[in-house]
Parts: C-alpha cells; sequence; structure tokens
C-alpha cells in the first residue's frame, strides 16, 4: 500500500471540488495541513457558511470575501444563513460577489422580515442560481440582468409583479421557478417567453392570488398548493410536455379537468389533494401510469375506464362526518377496465362511529372493481375496522 | 442479451482490455462524447486510468446499472465501496474525472469529505498521510488568521 500523500496531488479543480462540501469552518481548518491545501482555501470558490459562524467574530464573511476580491477569483456559490443583525452587511457582500462574478446565491434571513433585498443584486448578470428566503423584492429600474439565470427559488418573500415580468421577459435559460408562502402577487402568467422552463413550483400561495397561466412547452413538472378557494383559475393547456402535475387544495371543477387532460399527452403522474370542488375524476390519458387522490371530500366517482397504461393507483379516504377532517366523505365508485399491471393502494382513515353494513358493502364492491388489478393494499388507521379480505 | 448491444473496448495506460457494454460505458461522459461524435474505432484508450482502478470502475459501473436493484441494496454497496485506502481513493477520483462521470466523482469527493468532517488538522494528517510542510511559525501565522475556524 502506497503510504506516501497522494490526495494533495489531486488537481486543483478537484480539491477546490472537494472543499466545496465542507462548511466554511472546516474548509478554513484545512488551511493549515501543509502548502497545497493552504493555497486551496485561500483560492477556494464555494463559500458555504454554517448557522452559527458570525457570534463570535463578525467579520469573517468581510474578511474572506475581501481576500476573494483581492485575488479576482470567481465566487461559485455563496451561501448563509443571515442572522437579523447582521442584515447591514449584506450590501457590501452583494458588491463583492457581482464583481466575483457570483454564479450560485443561497441567503435565508428565517421567516419573512420585510426587509428589502440590496437591488445591486439585479445587475448579477453571471447568476445562475438564486434561493432566497424572508426577504421583500422590489424592482424600481427595469435593470434586471439576470440573463443567465436557470433556477430561481424565493420563500417566504414579498414580491411584485413588474420584478416577475421582468425575469420572464429577460431571463430565457429559466428551468427551474419556484415560489414558496410568497406575498405580494395576484397571478402568476407565463407567456411563452421562457422555452427551457421545467419545473414550476407554487407553493402555499396567498390569498388573493387567483390565476396561473402558464405557456411554456417545455414544462415537466407544475405543482401548486394553495390552501385557499381564490385559486379557480390554471390555464395550462399550451404545457404539451407536462409529464407531472400536483395540485394541493386548488379550487379547479370537474369541467376544468376534463378539458385540460386532452391537451396533456405525456402526462405520466396527476396527484390530487383536497381539492374539493372535484365530483367526478376521468382519466382518459394513455400516458398516466400514476394517480394518487387524496381527500377529494366531494368527490363522487373516479373513473379510469380509458387509462390503460396506469400502473398505481392510490386513494386516502377520509370517511366520517366526525371525522379528522370534520367531514363527511362518500365512498366514490371507482370504474375501470382493469388492467393486469394496475396496483391500487387504498388507505382509510375512518370515523368508527360512521361505520355501519352498509359503509361495509359499498367499500366492499369499490375495491371489487380492482379485482383483476396486480395488487391491492388496504390500510387502515383505526384497529376497529377489519379488512374482510 | 438482446441482438442490439453493442460493445466497446477499452484500454488501460497499462495495455489491458476491457470489453464493456456501450449502455454502461456511456455512464461515463467522456466516453460517451466519443461515442455520440463517432471517434470510436475499435479500441478506445483511456491513457490516465490503470487497470487495478478501471475493475474498479466497471465494477461500480456495473452494479448501478442492474436493473431492479433496490437503494438499499445499492447505499450497501456504495458504502463498502469508498472504504479503501486512500491512495486507491486518490486513483479513481482521478479516473471518475478523467471519465467524467459526476455520479461517481461526487460519491468519492464525499468521502473525503467525510474523513476530513470534525477532524483536527493533526487527525486528517493522520489519515492521509500528508506531510506539514511548513515552518512551526507559518503554521502559526496561518492559523492566527483563520483563527474563527478553530474556536
Amino acid at each position: 500500500m502506497d503510504e506516501t500523500d497522494q490526495i494533495s496531488k489531486l488537481p486543483e479543480p478537484v480539491l477546490d471540488h472537494i472543499l466545496s462540501f465542507l462548511d466554511i469552518k472546516d474548509a478554513a481548518k484545512t488551511s493549515t495541513l501543509s502548502k497545497v491545501w493552504n493555497s486551496i482555501w485561500t483560492y477556494l470558490s464555494s463559500l458555504d457558511f454554517g448557522d452559527n459562524y458570525l457570534h463570535k467574530s463578525k467579520n469573517t464573511v468581510d474578511l474572506i470575501l475581501a481576500n476573494r476580491l483581492n485575488h479576482n477569483i470567481s465566487i461559485k456559490r455563496f451561501k448563509v444563513n443571515l442572522p437579523n443583525y447582521r442584515f447591514k452587511a449584506l450590501d457590501d457582500w452583494i458588491k463583492v460577489l457581482i464583481t466575483c462574478n457570483i454564479k450560485e446565491l443561497f441567503i435565508d434571513v428565517g421567516v419573512y422580515t420585510h426587509k428589502k433585498f440590496p437591488e445591486a443584486i439585479f445587475a448579477a448578470k453571471s447568476l445562475n442560481v438564486l434561493s432566497l428566503r424572508g426577504f421583500k423584492l422590489e424592482l424600481r429600474s427595469d435593470r434586471v440582468k439576470f440573463y443567465t439565470l436557470r433556477e430561481l427559488h424565493l420563500e417566504d418573500s414579498f414580491l411584485d409583479e413588474k420584478l416577475l415580468q421582468a425575469i420572464y421577459a429577460i431571463c430565457s435559460d429559466l428551468e427551474v421557478l419556484s415560489l414558496k408562502r410568497f406575498h405580494g402577487l395576484i397571478s402568476l402568467q407565463v407567456a411563452g417567453t421562457l422555452p427551457k422552463l421545467r419545473t414550476v413550483k407554487l407553493k402555499f400561495c396567498p390569498p388573493k392570488f387567483k390565476k396561473v397561466d402558464i405557456v411554456a412547452p417545455n414544462l415537466k413538472d407544475l405543482y401548486i398548493s394553495s390552501f385557499n378557494l381564490d385559486l379557480r383559475v390554471i390555464e395550462i393547456t399550451a404545457c404539451k410536455s407536462l409529464k407531472c402535475l400536483k395540485l394541493t387544495a386548488v379550487a379547479v371543477n370537474d369541467k376544468w379537468l376534463e378539458s385540460l387532460l386532452p391537451n396533456l399527452p405525456n402526462l405520466e403522474v396527476i396527484y390530487l389533494d383536497h381539492c374539493q370542488s372535484l365530483n367526478f375524476v376521468k382519466i382518459s390519458n394513455s400516458s398516466v401510469k400514476f394517480l394518487k387522490v387524496v381527500a377529494c371530500s366531494h368527490l363522487i366517482a373516479v373513473d379510469m375506464d380509458d387509462a390503460p397504461n396506469l400502473l398505481r393507483f392510490s386513494y386516502d379516504i377520509r370517511h366520517g362526518k366526525d371525522g379528522p377532517l370534520g367531514y363527511f366523505e362518500p365512498l366514490p365508485i371507482f370504474k375501470l377496465k382493469a388492467s393486469r399491471l394496475l396496483e391500487a393502494m387504498i388507505k382509510l382513515i375512518p370515523d368508527p362511529e360512521a361505520l355501519d353494513t352498509d359503509w361495509y358493502s359499498k367499500l366492499t364492491e369499490s375495491i371489487g372493481n380492482f379485482n383483476k388489478s396486480r395488487a391491492i393494499t388496504l390500510s387502515c388507521d383505526s384497529d376497529k375496522v377489519r379488512s374482510a379480505n | 442479451m438482446s441482438s442490439s448491444t453493442k460493445f466497446l473496448t477499452l484500454k488501460t495506460c497499462d495495455d489491458k482490455k476491457f470489453v464493456l457494454d456501450e449502455a454502461i460505458a456511456v455512464r461515463s461522459q467522456t466516453i460517451k462524447n466519443m461515442v455520440e461524435d463517432d471517434c470510436v474505432s475499435n479500441v478506445i484508450p483511456l491513457p490516465n486510468v490503470d487497470s487495478k482502478t478501471m475493475t474498479k470502475v466497471i465494477e461500480y459501473w456495473k452494479k448501478h446499472s442492474e436493473e431492479g436493484i433496490s437503494k438499499d441494496m445499492l447505499m450497501d454497496f456504495d458504502k463498502a465501496f469508498v472504504k479503501v485506502h486512500h491512495s486507491i481513493l486518490h486513483a479513481l477520483i482521478l479516473a471518475a474525472n478523467f471519465l467524467n462521470d459526476k455520479e461517481m466523482l461526487d460519491m468519492m469527493c464525499q468521502e473525503v469529505v467525510d474523513r476530513i468532517k470534525g477532524k483536527t488538522p493533526e487527525e486528517i494528517r493522520k489519515e492521509f498521510d500528508i506531510k506539514n510542510d511548513f515552518t512551526p511559525e507559518e503554521e502559526e501565522e496561518i492559523r492566527k488568521e483563520n483563527a474563527w475556524a478553530f474556536e
């Protein structure tokens, strides 16, 4: 076995890559190992500050950034969880980061703080990934220069319509758009300007958020969750490549689903959760492989007759008028020309008081529809209910 | 195996030949590019990889191409795979870097990282046989510069 030091002889970019996996403290410690490691640390291009780095030595970030600036080093990634009292430093950091051609920027100030993010950021021409949490983002001018932005993640943020419009117009390379617990928008409208867009996530859309209208020919994944009944309009019929559609607590109705599905020839995964306005779900896409329905309490029937390639169907029944969610959920009728490949998973979350013979016979009848399927899993979280199968 | 299976011959720097299913070999972006650009004649030379290392790489590729293998099984395999002396780790990283297999490169780098994390500089030196080429004064100077990291 070779007992000499091999690791230090790895090419510099590989050593830089290795240190990029470490948080900044462990990376800085390697500076004392040897001259090679000290040099790798000095030029390290990915700076991942942990949570508690700033409490003791306040200027650490400033010094590390100043060092990169002086040595003319490009900064690939900068990641920090910023405590509130250090917020003022951000202006200077952003300036340095932009000069150092920052590519991936992650800044988290915790929950929404009403702090305005430095506007200088909009001039970051080389930015590929921007991920911010807890800020207010406002565009005063129209100077967004995110020409190479590929991913935008904004969480617990106050946004303005003008900024997003500018982003849709400029960021033609955008692939991922993810907004989580955001405020300030009443709609999201993308009109065919983002040809590379493949993932859109809108999580916990705020009240008054009314409309999603996306024309993106290469969109593959769309997740929307709203928890308010304002979001009724979701126009996505032009997203022909859509593969995965997940909706949670969105007020879409039968008509919407019926007219949408024929327009999505590549749809493979459908996930409907707490969509209370749905009564009849009819899946007639031969492309659909996975269908999951959870707590859609007004559902009367699920028709899978024309979904011959369905591999997995899963359904959560929350039954009983005093059930965990406080509503009565009838057992829907399942219709299907049984595919032999289908695996069905029915999960019962019943209110034992509401169970009677009638309920059991309905259940047996419903489940009987799957008798040609490959497997049926019936699970129940109440010990008063016995599976009769 | 279906009749459409294509095989590639890879030749390592010590002149050993490996015959491999093309579908597996293209886990290497470097080989994939050669295949796509039609640069493949008979034998693909791998001047930066020796046969001992290539045997390990192929073992990894084959395992990760196995049909129906569970995630748990792969995790166990990976765990055992990276538990090697640092000289072998070094050779595998170089190979993964040259072959441009990002998944494998990241896994090997992560192993180096795991062996660094939470250790004192002296322990890290011992782990990788790193020679301290600083004078005591130089080392003290650098330690001072980065004092915050040692708090």
